[in-house]
């Protein structure tokens, strides 16, 4: 089924190293069976997900390379040439459209160094994540009865976070982040309030994760009640005791449009990947709606107009932002 | 733009530059060489990665992952870093491998988790410097 012709790929890796045995089973290739170093032809086709959408079906092949996160971060250069491979399994089947999920949206100058090397848009899906989110966390703030917040924000540093934390306030939202220096300066420009991490907790309810390295506070240090939106992976709070009443919700899951095809792999993943049933995360439905014939907003700072055209293609498309835990 | 140390190479210091420019989206005047890399460029972990990978594409090298954290580690037989913070051995160093940095912000007791924190823009200059004149290859060639 691999071979077929695929309008989208979707590249990804081991989020553990329990997987790369099981990546050795689906791509017949021992040394990563038995967890052993596996170079360029460790990279290859593991499943098909199809997706429904209102402008029809748009055909996807997942692509993995063998190295997990940590390897990919520590040896950019060889994380870069499976990239480059992983790009040529899926134009060899057509695609129109390549998205880097997980750790290789960020190695290898954030898909920019492949993006240079291929006739294929390529995407690390920023805009539609942080339009998702920002998405997201209005329908928290209304089902609190406080549409205009506060929110305070973890992670206003990285791409995503700044983006989601300036599309809140160009909406009316006031946002508190974290940050000193030159980004606490980026923060005022974009309508935010910058404040030490300290107030930050004590003052909302609300808080969205967009940090880009995972664990970054203690649970127990959110208010009773509070709810936190979390994009992080891994997630915003170190393990430990958590506030009563503490509800964390996922920061970029999207219904789904319409009906899901997939071989028996491209169940596996799905299931894997976490995406809950009927839904996506929105990396992922990124590159459906640039195979479809959507833009492709990239750079480190993304504006907000970036963030709403990412949204307008994928509402277009059907794709609905979900609250769920 | 701050004056560079006589020591340090213009052209390979313009080569790192142009790589936070590139990353962060800066003019190079912004990018000075005693620049705190995330406080005063707004940079993030990732940017760091990033950098890393622009600088060992440049120059042709592979800078070990937390390699600077690492030198501070192991030094006459001391650790370096007890429970995640820096012993007296450990900062003192940590201030010879990072002159950039004014010693006073590299302290006992420091953790090593607020490393990062204090990295200036010739943090990364030193870095490259080393592994270029390591591998046998005069600085600036």
């Amino acid at each position: 089924m691999p071979d077929a012709e695929a309008d989208f790929a979707f590249l990804v890796h081991p989020l553990r190293r329990w997987q790369r045995p099981l990546l050795g089973v689906r791509l017949l290739h021992l040394p990563l069976f038995l967890g052993r170093d596996a170079g360029i032809d460790g990279v290859g086709a593991v499943a098909r997900v199809d997706v429904e959408t209102a402008a029809g079906w748009c055909r996807g092949l997942v692509v993995s390379v063998p190295d997990t996160a940590e390897r990919l971060a520590a040896e950019q250069g060889r994380a870069l040439a499976h990239q480059e491979r992983a790009a040529q399994v899926a134009m060899g089947v057509g695609v129109r459209a390549i998205g880097l999920g997980n750790a290789l949206a960020v190695v290898a100058g954030r898909g920019k160094a492949l993006a240079e090397r291929t006739a294929t848009p390529v995407t690390t899906g920023n805009a539609s994540t942080a339009w998702a989110c920002a998405t997201i966390t209005k329908q928290v703030l209304a089902d609190r009865g406080a549409p205009r917040g506060p929110v305070g924000l973890l992670g206003f540093r990285g791409t995503v976070g700044e983006a989601v934390a300036a599309t809140l306030a160009a909406d009316g939202v006031e946002v508190f982040v974290d940050v000193a220096g030159r980004a606490a300066r980026t923060a005022e420009q974009l309508g935010c309030v910058p404040v030490s991490l300290d107030d930050l907790l004590r003052r909302p309810s609300v808080f969205v994760g967009a940090s880009t390295t995972g664990p970054v506070i203690p649970a127990a240090r959110l208010p009773t009640g509070a709810i936190l939106v979390d994009l992080a992976l891994p997630p915003t709070l170190e393990p430990g005791p958590r506030p009563s009443g503490l509800r964390v919700v996922a920061g970029e899951r999207l219904r789904l449009p319409g009906a899901v095809r997939r071989d028996v792999w491209g169940a596996i993943w799905l299931a894997l990947a976490r995406y809950g049933r009927g839904c996506v995360f929105a990396c992922f439905a990124e590159p459906i709606a640039i195979a479809l014939g959507g833009v492709v907003p990239s750079g480190r700072h993304l504006s907000v107009d970036d963030v709403a055209a990412a949204g307008a293609q994928l509402s277009r498309l059907g794709f609905r932002p979900v609250v769920t835990d | 733009m701050s004056d560079l140390p006589d020591h340090v190479n213009a052209q390979v210091f313009s080569t790192v530059q142009r790589c936070f420019c590139e990353t962060l989206e800066l003019d190079p005047d912004e990018v000075s060489w005693d620049a705190k890399v995330l406080e005063d460029l707004g940079a993030e972990s990732i940017d760091l990665l990033d950098v890393v990978f622009r600088l060992e594409s440049a120059f042709d090298i592979q800078i070990p992952r937390g390699g600077l954290e690492a030198r501070a580690r192991d030094v006459d037989g001391d650790p370096g870093e007890i429970d995640g913070r820096l012993t007296a051995a450990g900062a003192q160093r940590l201030r010879e491998v990072m002159p950039e940095v004014p010693a006073g912000e590299i302290t006992e007791g420091m953790k090593t988790s607020e490393i990062p924190m204090i990295f200036r823009v010739g943090t990364f200059y030193h870095i490259v410097a080393a592994l270029v004149e390591a591998k046998g290859r005069p600085l600036g060639a």
